[in-house]
């Protein structure tokens, strides 16, 4: 199993609320494919989601999300073995790092940076999650709610990547077995795919990915599911139930030894 | 549950039916002796008005829920529902002014319903008490500024006050933490208006957005004291 078929999609929208106030995007996406120093193939991906109160969440989203699939993408090319967790907990730390300077160079305090940050780590055969803050992993079948995220007592608070505890807040999951789909949605689309109240999938729509993305072309885009994804997420019915920006990247990874 | 509201048509169901986040809205209205006459008429089209516009927005009628508390006698008229299933009766004006004990009410029913939100894993937003009066409290109010204070502090709820021509605005001004509001003659109807648009937009913020507190209505003949 050293070269893991995958394919992925991807889509993201501006909110209503956003749009209303002619405020950036600030939900970032970051995926990367690495060759591992083991021989493997490996998937990192990230979605960030920049907090609305932040004068530059957007750019605080973006920096987060590439900078922890660029340390995994470091990591794995130089450490043969790899201690996974390890090198997860460390892209964390390198996010908030690359974050923390950003803000030093323009001179504003972190807050104005302010992002939560989903990321996962995959061959197939083993997963890591990480996050902070809202927003949901999702893997499957059967689908499954991968961490449960710390939240603060009301559904406008959260935890950031940019807080001064920011490492009391880390939550972490080790896969030791082989998934077939993962996919990481920001807090915009959370509450649309995951019935709240029991942290449940909404199986109909994981389905759907799943089938679309085992008929794309092996290690590649499945660019149809990505526009269809794309035209969801700017639909009424999606516009309807939330103001917030939204981000989904769904990698599927089963059926693909070589 | 407890034995306590005389009008309770909320339940379990309704949370396990209808999961999305929920913004609990208490409002706590005079209706003593000095309200009589165009002053509750006016009340009561307000709130009729309140729950046609809050009807109106799909997302708010299933995140925003309504409880109506009023004094003279303390009365729990509405329990906590969604504006759907809120059933305000027609108030009549009658009795006295015992606005710390319709406050002190009014938190005691915001600290269950979120009891119950919690045990039903519903994610809620910070609740809102909204007090309208005309005039002097007739009970021992200190007890109800000092539960709102503490409340403020520890970010339990957002309490605001709003006054009509003859409010004790002394009074309001220590039992809300937040300047009180003073509505310029009796156009409720606008007022409960802006408090629809109000719950409207809070009911959707963000994560991360800074707390939505209404913003203050420098149109509708609302001004701050």
């Amino acid at each position: 199993m050293t070269n893991q078929a995958f394919t992925w999609a991807a889509a993201q929208a501006t909110g209503n609320a956003h749009i209303a106030e002619a405020l950036p995007l600030q939900d970032a996406m970051a995926f990367r494919v690495i060759q591992g120093a083991d021989g493997k193939t490996w998937i990192a991906a990230a979605v960030a989601d920049g907090a609305g109160s932040a004068p530059l969440a957007d750019k605080g989203a973006r920096a987060a999300s590439a900078a922890f699939v660029g340390a995994l993408a470091h990591a794995l090319k130089y450490i043969p073995k790899p201690d996974l967790p390890r090198i997860v907990i460390n892209a964390v730390a390198t996010a908030r790092i690359v974050v923390e300077r950003l803000a030093h160079a323009r001179d504003v305090p972190i807050e104005h940076l302010s992002t939560t940050l989903l990321g996962c780590l995959t061959r197939g055969d083993e997963t890591l999650v990480v996050q902070i803050g809202d927003g949901a992993i999702v893997v499957g079948p059967p689908w499954l709610v991968a961490l449960t995220p710390q939240r603060g007592e009301y559904a406008n608070t959260t935890r950031f990547l940019t807080e001064p505890d920011w490492r009391e807040h880390i939550e972490v999951g080790h896969i030791a077995a082989p998934i077939g789909t993962i996919v990481l949605v920001t807090d915009g689309l959370e509450e649309l795919v995951v019935t709240p109240a029991r942290l449940q999938p909404h199986g109909a729509f994981f389905e759907r990915l799943r089938t679309e993305l085992r008929q794309a072309e092996p290690h590649s885009e499945a660019a149809a599911l990505s526009a269809w994804l794309a035209g969801f997420l700017d639909s009424p019915a999606v516009r309807s139930r939330t103001d917030d920006d939204t981000s989904i990247i769904a990698i599927q990874l089963e059926g693909a030894t070589s | 549950m407890d034995a306590m509201p005389q009008r309770t048509n909320t339940s379990f169901d309704d949370l396990v039916l209808n999961p999305e986040r929920r913004l609990p809205c208490v409002i706590v209205a005079d209706r003593s002796t000095s309200m009589t006459g165009e002053a509750i008429r006016q009340l009561n089209q307000g709130l009729a008005l309140f729950q046609r516009d809050l009807s109106s927005d799909l997302v708010a009628m299933k995140r925003v829920e309504v409880a109506l508390v009023t004094f003279g006698p303390v009365v729990v008229m509405q329990d906590f529902a969604t504006i759907d299933r809120v059933n305000f009766p027609n108030l009549t004006a009658d009795n006295e002014t015992p606005m710390g004990e319709a406050v002190l009410r009014a938190l005691d029913l915001v600290e269950s319903r979120k009891q119950i939100y919690r045990t039903q894993g519903v994610p809620y937003y910070r609740p809102w008490i909204f007090m309208l009066t005309d005039g002097c409290p007739t009970d021992d109010w200190h007890a109800a500024a000092a539960a709102i204070a503490k409340a403020e502090r520890d970010k339990k709820v957002v309490f605001f006050a709003l006054g009509v021509e003859g409010a004790d605005f002394t009074a309001l001004k220590q039992l809300s933490v937040r300047p009180p509001l003073k509505l310029e003659g009796l156009d409720y109807p606008s007022l409960f208006l802006w408090l629809s648009a109000s719950l409207r937009s809070g009911s959707k913020t963000q994560v991360g957005a800074a707390y939505s507190t209404p913003s203050m209505p420098r149109t509708l003949g609302v001004s701050s004291t």
